[in-house]
């Protein structure tokens, strides 16, 4: 690799990184701001709902392996309140 | 503030197109290495960008641990990305550089590999706030955060304390070191268009933060709702 190819391959590598993760911020946003949309009129988009599928796997998982009865020494913690679980 | 933030990335923007046509342009060219020095003017700003977002993440883990508050701890998340990018570019930019100076693109010496270090510190912050179920998630993180914080200083003066392949410190190493006026000038206009960029995106990214917080905690209130009906 010559001095003036590493020259531009560094610059080039600098720039898609950073344009990259900009990029990757603003569909994040996009995402966050679809989602508050659809919690103000009420409903749940399809990311939340396999999300509260997922945190409902996860706790029926625990209430299997552990007993779910809090008697094991083991407290159940819920990692996030965001979706209510349908073992509540 | 809106308004202020606008400002403030124009600004940004109109430093960066001018301190690129610094490195590119105006500052003179290397005797020794030729023209892949020039990238020694974003090799180091962004290495200087990421170890100023660690330090803010230092200091926003401390911060949460003592306050408890939402706010430090969206900044610990933000500073702790952006930093991470920073030193990835720090991390190709330099085997890059060294394939042509070097003929190697890596080796194992204390600051490549204090650096190496620093960055899977990171990563694994960030895979730890990712990916950990609990309500201690964010403690853990501030903890990891405040430990990992020590690798700065070692990266830092790892050049100091052992002789190294890597170049000796440009700047405060002693006798010998120094840059020509010109490098200097195209290396300080990069290295304050590069925090700049560093700041920008880590305001970005707290906004991004506090806004996912405001989702979850609407769909806590709708949680509750639910089981309440």
């Amino acid at each position: 690799m010559t001095g003036p190819v590493a020259l531009k391959a560094a610059y080039i590598v600098t720039w898609v990184i950073l344009l990259g993760y900009l990029g990757s911020l603003l569909r994040r946003f996009r995402r966050v701001r679809e989602e508050m949309k659809d919690l103000k009129r009420g409903g749940f988009t399809t990311e939340t709902q396999r999300h509260r599928d997922t945190e409902a796997q996860r706790r029926k998982e625990f209430l299997f392996y552990h007993g779910g009865h809090g008697d094991h020494g083991v407290s159940i913690v819920i990692s996030s309140p965001r979706p209510p679980c349908p073992l509540w | 503030m809106k308004q202020l933030f606008i400002a403030f990335v124009v600004l940004t923007l109109g430093l960066l197109a001018f301190s690129t046509y610094q490195a590119l342009f105006v500052a003179p060219t290397e005797q020794t290495m030729g023209e892949v020095q020039r990238i020694f003017y974003y090799h180091v700003p962004s290495a200087w960008t990421a170890g100023v977002c660690f330090f803010v993440n230092f200091l926003a883990s401390v911060v949460y641990l003592w306050k408890r508050n939402l706010a430090s701890d969206a900044l610990a998340a933000a500073s702790a990305e952006v930093g991470v990018t920073f030193c990835t570019i720090v991390l190709i930019s330099g085997p890059i550089w060294a394939r042509p100076v070097w003929g190697i693109w890596w080796t194992w010496d204390a600051r490549l590999t204090t650096t190496l270090v620093l960055w899977l510190i990171y990563v694994s912050y960030l895979v730890l706030r990712r990916f950990s179920a609990g309500g201690q998630t964010q403690v853990l993180a501030a903890a990891l955060a405040i430990f990992g914080f020590v690798d700065v200083p070692i990266v830092y003066m790892s050049i100091r304390w052992f002789r190294t392949q890597h170049p000796s410190p440009v700047m405060g190493g002693g006798e010998n070191s120094g840059l020509d006026p010109a490098m200097l000038h195209a290396f300080f206009w990069n290295l304050l268009a590069f925090t700049c960029v560093g700041i920008v995106l880590m305001a970005v990214r707290y906004r991004l933060q506090m806004l996912e917080e405001e989702v979850e905690a609407a769909h806590a209130a709708a949680a509750l709702q639910g089981g309440a009906q």
